[in-house]
């Protein structure tokens, strides 16, 4: 997988030191973007999740049908974790189109092989960029933040067909940890379970559907984690579907997570599930203000020893505005939060009942 | 924003500065298309067309009047909207950007050389390319 990352790297970032115009007619272009993000809470400690963001995008047309992708990042994790997460994503993809198929008439497809996004939830694709991502802090109890290298990237491969407006997406690759402590602690509360992973212990299937007619789209993936050899395979599924024209954003997404029976129509006694939703409205042609509530439960590490239930259900009402100059994006966004273990793994026994939590971020695009 | 437009599209080799005359009489095609597709093919998110051909698309500068009015006639949306979903496209990974020219003569040059491209000039008429043949596209609404 090392030889695939060097290949990668060195198909993209060898054109990328003599083309660097993005307005020039070529194949390759290079669009990027610097900013900081910052947060302040009302319950003590050290704020969560403040970093510079800065990153570049390179896209690389080879042929008609080959492409790579590189997204390149400096975030929480390429800052704490290692340079290997400045690499966002990298890929290349084959693409084409199977044409007189009866009654489809055609069927697009592509294969794609490095560094991959995932699919998850209906903005996994979306948050690694400061820009695109809902909010200042997406819900949280779809989007974890401590897991966000996880649900998000892999080594391996992905296939996708599209039917009409559905598209439908099989991947298999070796998953990222950010720091297996806490990943760890993120999934169980208690520090015991050591993340190994290799390849094909990560798999996700999604079906998606959106159509061009509509300002409407509907995603669904279901996920599976094998954390090493000695732990049962953890599963997530997702829902989610969106409204989103020129004036408004409706949103609701389910996450369930599944850990010691599979079987997702035959026991709920360890189902674990978050919800979100979120009602957003252009006030004017750059501004957006939204309001979501998140909540994630949990009825099954409750019971364990040491962990209460104000760390594992916990809930996240916070009102926000996205607003733009130019090139220029800038955002604010007020929590009210019930628990939180989520948000603060390091910190997961560190309970307060509710507390607030104000988040800003500002990025610029070139 | 009617949500069907009927576009009639004519064949011609070399556009005119009274190609709008000339498209009366030289009609070789008429077509439907809505606007929800001409705005999943300028965001990025189609980037084939039917038959299965690599969809380039050309604009003029992000901040230019003509991308604006271009956007405000055809697409109906306002820039701040059209880079976001543009941006939601590209930094995702599914999709490769667009190509941005200064001028209509760089656009008819971009069109003329790039198979199956499309674009749109100054006047708010829409381009593209078959088969190395530009093509010229005028609207009307219903």
């Amino acid at each position: 997988m090392n030889n695939l990352k060097g290949l990668l790297f060195a198909m993209v970032l060898t054109p990328s030191l003599v083309l660097a115009h993005s307005h020039d007619i070529s194949t390759f272009d290079i669009k990027s973007y610097v900013g900081f993000k910052y947060f302040v809470s009302s319950n003590g400690g050290e704020p969560i999740e403040s970093y510079p963001e800065a990153g570049m995008l390179l896209n690389w047309e080879m042929t008609e049908n080959f492409h790579t992708f590189v997204q390149l990042g400096l975030n929480r994790d390429g800052v704490e974790h290692g340079l290997e997460h400045l690499l966002i994503y990298g890929f290349t993809d084959y693409s084409n189109t199977i044409t007189n198929i009866p009654l489809i008439n055609t069927m697009p497809f592509r294969i794609s092989v490095g560094k991959l996004k995932h699919e998850f939830g209906l903005y996994s694709d979306r948050i690694s960029n400061p820009t695109t991502r809902p909010g200042v802090m997406p819900p949280q109890a779809i989007y974890w933040n401590a897991l966000t290298t996880t649900l998000t990237s892999g080594y391996g491969f992905k296939a996708e067909i599209w039917l009409g407006d559905f598209n439908f997406g099989y991947t298999m690759d070796k998953y990222i940890t950010a720091d297996k402590k806490v990943e760890s602690l993120t999934w169980t509360g208690v520090d015991f379970i050591d993340m190994d992973p290799t390849f094909g212990n990560h798999r996700v299937i999604n079906v998606n559907w959106e159509p061009d007619e509509y300002d409407v789209r509907m995603r669904s993936s279901l996920t599976s984690i094998k954390l090493n050899d000695d732990v049962d395979t953890i599963q997530m599924l997702t829902i989610g579907v969106e409204y989103d024209n020129s004036n408004w954003l409706l949103s609701g997404e389910v996450l369930g997570v599944k850990s010691k029976d599979l079987s997702w129509l035959a026991d709920f006694s360890d189902l674990r599930y978050g919800l979100s939703g979120t009602i957003g409205k252009m006030v004017m042609d750059n501004m957006q203000i939204y309001f979501n509530y998140n909540t994630y439960l949990n009825s099954h590490i409750g019971d364990m020893p040491g962990v209460n239930d104000n760390v594992t259900d916990w809930s996240d009402f916070n009102i926000g505005t996205v607003y733009e100059i130019g090139d220029l994006d800038m955002r604010l966004e007020v929590h009210r939060i019930y628990g939180g273990r989520l948000q603060q793994p390091k910190d997961w026994d560190r309970t307060s009942n509710s507390w607030w939590l104000i988040g800003t971020s500002m990025t610029y695009q070139f | 924003m009617k949500t069907f437009i009927r576009l009639f599209i004519a064949s011609i080799l070399m556009l005119k500065p009274s190609y709008a005359s000339d498209l009366v009489h030289s009609q070789s095609l008429t077509i439907d298309y809505t606007v929800s597709t001409l705005k999943a093919i300028f965001t990025r998110k189609t980037t084939f067309w039917d038959g299965g051909k690599r969809i380039t698309v050309f604009i003029k500068p992000m901040n230019s009047i003509e991308h604006s009015v271009f956007l405000t006639n055809w697409l109906g949306m306002t820039k701040y909207r059209y880079k976001k979903l543009l941006n939601i496209n590209i930094y995702s990974g599914r999709n490769t950007n667009v190509k941005i020219v200064d001028s209509d003569a760089e656009m008819l040059l971009a069109l003329q050389s790039t198979p199956f491209a499309v674009g749109y000039l100054t006047d708010g008429a829409l381009v593209y390319n078959i088969d190395g043949e530009i093509k010229l596209i005028v609207v009307f609404y219903e």
